[in-house]
This record gives C-alpha cells, sequence and structure tokens, in this order.
C-alpha cells in the first residue's frame, strides 16, 4: 500500500519531531516554567496519540479514527492556548482569546452527534481555526511573552496565523463544499491537509522552544540583576556598619578616657582622704567637725566613684566588642567586699548571714562587685529610714544557680517594681528621683555573666533584690 | 590577730601615703609589710622569696604594673593582688592573665584590703599546702582535697569522677561522663548537669575549697588540678 506508506512516513515524521522538541522542553524545565513545559507536554503527547492511534487503526477503518482522533488533538489544542496563557499562578485574561477559545468549546459537541458525522470535518476544523486564533491572541497579549527578543514570539505568532488560515482553508474545503469528509485520508487535499500539520506542528514546537528559552534567558538575567543588587546593597550595609562601628568606638574610647581621666583624679582623692582619716585618728586637738567633713568629702566621693564605674561598665558592655574573661570568684568574699565599701553607718544596717562553706562561681570579680554595690545602695536609698537590709547568699538546686539576696523594707513613697532596671532618658526625671543607671548596669552584667536580677515581693511588707549566677 | 596563712606582705605603689598606711593597717591585722615605689626598687633590693603576699598597682612609673606580674610569676608562687583605679576589661584581663590571683578597683577600703588577701589565700590553699593533688581513694568512695579534707562520694558520683580522673588532659564529653557513670539522658544532658553541679556544691562546701572540675562550654568538663587514683 504506497499511500499508506507515505501517510506512515508523515506520522513518523510528526512523531520524531514532537519527540524531539520534548526532549529539548524537558531540558529546559525549571519550577518557573513548569506549567508551560508541562501543558505543552501533555498537549504533544494527546496530538501524537491522536496521530499514532490513526496509524494503527487506520488500515480497519478510518471511522473510529474520526471520533478520538479530533477529541484527542482538540484537547490538545485547549491545552496549548492554556499554556500560552499562563502567567505565574494565574492565566491571562484576554478577552479576544476567551472568547476564540468558549466558541471553539461550545461546537465540540457537535463533533459527537451522530446526525452531523458527514460535517466532522468542516467542525473540527472550525474549532481548529477557532483554537488558533484563541492561541494568537494569547501569545499577543500574556505580557510574559513579552520581550526585547521577538523572534520567537513574531515565529510563533506566524506559525498561528498560517495554521488559521490553514485550518479555515480546509473548513472551507470540507463537506458540503467538496466530497472530503474526514482530515485524513487518501483524497489530495487530505494529504495537503497532513504535510500543513506536520509543517506548523515543527514551527510551533520550534517557536514554543525559542519562546521558553528566551524567557529562561531573561529570568537568568534579573536574577543575575538582582544578585548583582543584593551584594551591592550588602556591600554600603557593610560599609556602613563599619562606619557605625567606627564612630560607636570612638565614642567608646572617648567615655572611656573621659571617665578614667574624671575617675582617676577621684580615686586618688579618696586615697588622700583615706590617709588623712588614718592621720586624724591617731592626731590631738582634732578640731570637732572635722571628722565630719571628711566623712561627707569621702561620702559624696564614693557616690561619684559609683556613677562613673557604671558609666565605664555600660559603655563597655554595650559597645560589646570588648569582653572581660571570668575566674573564680569567692561568692561570699564578693559580697563581703561590696558591703565594705558602703560607710560604717550604712554597714551596720546591712545584716549578713554568712555560712562558713565557700561557693566559687565563674565570674568577673569587680564586675560582680560592681553591681553588688549597686544593689546594695538601692536597697538602702528606697528602704526605710534605718531598717535592716538582709544579705545572705544561697544555692538554687533548681535553677543550678547561686543566689545573691538583698532584703529591705520599702518605703511606702517609692514602691519599685520590674521597671527599675529599664533605662530611662537622661531628660526623663522620675519623680522618685530614681536614677536607672545603676540597675539597668545592673540587669545588663546580670545578663553578660549568665544570670538574672529580679526584685521580688517575697513577703507581705518586704521587697528582695533577687541576683541569680550560674556557678 | 592574722587569718591567713600568710606573714610577710610586699606592697609597690606609687602613692606613698597609700604605702604607708596600708602597711600600718595590716601590721595591726598581724601582717608585716613593706613597701616600694617603684617595681625597679622592689626587684632591686629585696630577696623576693621571703614575701607570701605581693599587692601591686598597676600605673607605675618605669616597669608596668602588667610586666612586674609576669616578672613576679616566673620567680615566685605567692599571692599577687592587684589594686588599680584601672577600669575596663584590658586591664582587668591583662592583669590576670600575667598571673594576678585577684584584681581590686579603686578605690578600696583597707578593710577590703584584707579580706581580698584572705579570699586569695583560700583560694592558694593548694599550693600553700605543697602542691598536693586531688586524690580519689576508690574503694573507700572518698574525694581527698589537698589539704587532707574528705568527700564523701555516692556511686554515680565516683563513677563520675573517674570517668574524669582517667584521662585529666582530655575534655570528656557529656554523652561518655553519661555512659560512665549510668544516667539516662532523655534527649538533654540535664541529669548530668544536675549531678555535677551538686558534686561541685557537695565538695566546696566539705573541702571548702574550689571543685576540680571545670566545664569546657560546648564539649563537656575536664579536670584541672593535679589528680591521682588511688584503688587500694
Amino acid at each position: 500500500m504506497p499511500q499508506s506508506t507515505y501517510l506512515d512516513n508523515l506520522v513518523y515524521v510528526y512523531l520524531g519531531v514532537m519527540g524531539a522538541f520534548a526532549v529539548a522542553q524537558l531540558l529546559q524545565l525549571r519550577p518557573t516554567n513548569r506549567v508551560h513545559i508541562g501543558l505543552w507536554l501533555i498537549a504533544s503527547l494527546l496530538s501524537a496519540f491522536g496521530v499514532f492511534f490513526f496509524l494503527n487503526v487506520a488500515r480497519i477503518s478510518f471511522e473510529n479514527f474520526t471520533i478520538f482522533g479530533p477529541l484527542a488533538s482538540i484537547t490538545g489544542g485547549f491545552l496549548r492556548f492554556f499554556a500560552f496563557s499562563y502567567r505565574r499562578h494565574t492565566f491571562h485574561k484576554s478577552r479576544l482569546a476567551r472568547a476564540c477559545m468558549w466558541s471553539s468549546l461550545a461546537a465540540i459537541p457537535f463533533i459527537a452527534v451522530p446526525a452531523l458525522s458527514p460535517y466532522r470535518l468542516l467542525i473540527g476544523s472550525s474549532i481548529g481555526t477557532l483554537l488558533a486564533a484563541a492561541c494568537f491572541f494569547a501569545i499577543l497579549h500574556n505580557p510574559i511573552w513579552k520581550s526585547r527578543a521577538s523572534a520567537p514570539v513574531a515565529a510563533s505568532l506566524i506559525a498561528l496565523g498560517i495554521t488559521c488560515v490553514a485550518f479555515a482553508a480546509r473548513a472551507a474545503t470540507a463537506y458540503p463544499f467538496t466530497a472530503d469528509q474526514t482530515f485524513i485520508g487518501q483524497s489530495e487535499l487530505q494529504k495537503r491537509g497532513l504535510e500543513s500539520v506536520v509543517l506548523m506542528t515543527f514551527f510551533m514546537q520550534l517557536a514554543f522552544t525559542a519562546m521558553i528559552v528566551d524567557v529562561r534567558a531573561r529570568e537568568d538575567a534579573r536574577s543575575d540583576r538582582i544578585a548583582i543588587r543584593i551584594v551591592q546593597r550588602n556591600k554600603r550595609l557593610r560599609k556602613r556598619a563599619q562606619e557605625t562601628a567606627n564612630v560607636a568606638r570612638a565614642r567608646l574610647d572617648l567615655v572611656q578616657l573621659l571617665t578614667h581621666e574624671v575617675r582617676q583624679p577621684i580615686t586618688n582623692a579618696q586615697a588622700s582622704l583615706q590617709s588623712i582619716s588614718q592621720k586624724l585618728r591617731y592626731a590631738k586637738n582634732t578640731p570637732n567637725n572635722a571628722s565630719f567633713a571628711l566623712k561627707s568629702a569621702q561620702s559624696s566621693l564614693d557616690h561619684i566613684t559609683l556613677s562613673l564605674s557604671n558609666i565605664i561598665v555600660a559603655s563597655t558592655i554595650l559597645s560589646h566588642e570588648r569582653k572581660w574573661v571570668t575566674d573564680e570568684v569567692d561568692a561570699y568574699a564578693a559580697l563581703k567586699m561590696s558591703i565594705l565599701d558602703f560607710d560604717q553607718e550604712k554597714q551596720d544596717r546591712i545584716k549578713t548571714t554568712f555560712n562558713e562553706n565557700t561557693i566559687y562561681i565563674e565570674s568577673v570579680s569587680i564586675l560582680l562587685r560592681l553591681i553588688l554595690q549597686n544593689i546594695i545602695e538601692f536597697a538602702i536609698k528606697f528602704s526605710e529610714p534605718n531598717s535592716d537590709i538582709d544579705a545572705y547568699l544561697k544555692i538554687d538546686f533548681d535553677r543550678e544557680m547561686v543566689v545573691f539576696d538583698i532584703g529591705f523594707l520599702p518605703a511606702d513613697t517609692h514602691p519599685l517594681n520590674q521597671d527599675i532596671f529599664e533605662r530611662r532618658p537622661s531628660s526623663d526625671t522620675e519623680p522618685s528621683g530614681i536614677s536607672s543607671l545603676g540597675l539597668f548596669v545592673v540587669r545588663q552584667i546580670a545578663r553578660e555573666l549568665g544570670g538574672e536580677v529580679r526584685l521580688l515581693d517575697t513577703v507581705p511588707g518586704r521587697q528582695n533584690f533577687q541576683l541569680a549566677l550560674p556557678c | 590577730m592574722t587569718e591567713t596563712p600568710i606573714s610577710q606582705v610586699c606592697i609597690v605603689d606609687d602613692d606613698s601615703d597609700f604605702v604607708e598606711f596600708l602597711g600600718q593597717y595590716l601590721e595591726v591585722r598581724g601582717l608585716a609589710a613593706s613597701g616600694f615605689a617603684t617595681a625597679e626598687a622592689l626587684l632591686k633590693s629585696s630577696d623576693l622569696a621571703k614575701f607570701d603576699f605581693f599587692i601591686l598597682d598597676l600605673g607605675l612609673p618605669g616597669i608596668d604594673g602588667v610586666d612586674l606580674i609576669t616578672l613576679l610569676r616566673a620567680r615566685t608562687n605567692a599571692g599577687i593582688l592587684v589594686i588599680s583605679g584601672r577600669m575596663g576589661p584590658d586591664a582587668f584581663n591583662s592583669a590576670l592573665s600575667a598571673g594576678a590571683d585577684m584584681f581590686i578597683n579603686k578605690p578600696i577600703r583597707f578593710d577590703q584590703v584584707y579580706n581580698a588577701i584572705a579570699s586569695v589565700c583560700r583560694r592558694m590553699s593548694l599550693r600553700i599546702v605543697g602542691n598536693s593533688p586531688w586524690r580519689l581513694v576508690v574503694k573507700r568512695s572518698e574525694l581527698v582535697a589537698p589539704d587532707g579534707g574528705t568527700v564523701s562520694l555516692t556511686p554515680v558520683e565516683l563513677k563520675i569522677l573517674h570517668r574524669l580522673f582517667d584521662d585529666p588532659s582530655q575534655v570528656v564529653t557529656r554523652q561518655q561522663l553519661s555512659d560512665a557513670a549510668g544516667i539516662i539522658t532523655s534527649g538533654d544532658d540535664r541529669n548530668l548537669d544536675s549531678a555535677i553541679f551538686r558534686l561541685r556544691r557537695k565538695i566546696e562546701k566539705e573541702a571548702s575549697q574550689p571543685s576540680p572540675l571545670k566545664t569546657v562550654h560546648g564539649l563537656g568538663y575536664q579536670v584541672f588540678k593535679a589528680i591521682e587514683i588511688i584503688h587500694s
């Protein structure tokens, strides 16, 4: 059957073109184009199925193909339309494209009507014309296909335009205008029709593959641009962070220089006062008010030194630049040292409960002394005058921490709460006169050392500062 | 009068009044004190070995306090207390890494100095008793401190210490310790950490000195003092 062999060869060419382009399209697959390629491949598979079905069944009866073949091809055409319309999680809505698509969809049931079986070629070709037009408008209006390199899109549009005209011509040469009732057959028109389908399929596959490649290249270029922008932005941010760090470091150095230059002479003055105090102890005929004046001067200097120490430590800790090395610190000794920082009158108010056991914690001795000094200072400041301040040390076995507990009887006028550990702007003056820096420093150092500080109402009428540090 | 196991204290500070009055105070507390204004004066004039304890300032004319600590530490095991007006981490860290035992900030009261000396002496007890090791007496389930104080151990504590003492140069991981002590770990090392925490507190309570165990963050635990295992 020489005629059948010619048709067979045409079908094999058609299937070969489909297969080769399917591989090329799969090689371009990536998450962003998987819907386009997926729909297109299924469409190609359906078209191939339709034609392959013809190849095997044609010899038995062309009638069988007249329904299944066109239906498979038309479904493939719809999927191609969706592939062209798809645009990032949705389908682009072009009125013309949709009008063509719905018209072709409305015509499909007529293919299955037995009474209209002689007109199947006319109906099928009309549907093909409308679907080709729908695809044409889908490409034309979908922004995803618009690019500077317009050759692939132009090729697609030309191919679809020719397909559209070819289907219209086939419809115009179908029954009742001629004797042809099926698309595939032995007449010259049917052979030319199948040849043009194979030819158009080749061009459409080529154009679609080129469009996918083009979109992919555009995505790559966009990714490269974004990557370059990110790199440039990161560079700018790093530069800005570096500048900020430099400014912060310079400020920190200045603060430390200033505080050291002030603190050093004050500590020298304190040492001198201590020496004078020692001398006065053994001197005769001392003026009555000399001791009092000396004590006042020492107390004022103690206050200034504590504030300066807080500023130095706060600036160091907030900068996160310079780390303190930890050492084994005798917790009882640290508490005793902090109590000894106060004058005798205040020391007499502090009631300590020491057992003779030793507790060592991994800490920084001067920071621990400073925070305990601050806590005791605040406990004295906000307690009832002349009331006792309890200071003791305990081990919290549940939390595996050593707890410094400083209890006091709060003065009625200034009830304290957890907010006292917050740092307020220097312009924000509290009616109670609380300067938050000392307790802010306490909280920051406690965190730095891996612990925490809390203010608790453990016993009615009393409050306790609890500093818990890991050991 | 004195509560510390030392008798000769050396004070190096360029503030002569401070040196004089601190010396007087320490003598009242039963300690003999000698004062020097500079590091050079100390190094030239005397036999360093006669001092049990050094009190140093960091801001000295000539040889700096940190350098002096390094020089002293190379020659003596005596306690070194730094009293300085410098308050940043740089001064603190460099003094401790040079070998100082304690760092306290000025202003300082003399009672605080004495308290600091006593604290350092307690920590130095190992050196004072002649560098004796910690001994784990397996048969009696006891840990013997360098000064002879004993700590009785539970079977789990004995296993933990035995595993740690086996190879003191190595950090023992939490998993290895849990396996050795038969501690069940259910996803975290909480049980082991609690056991170590209680063991440390027990050692400090019964031996009155820091435990020889050190936490190596992120890795496990290690013994960092001289140790010995006695099986008989």
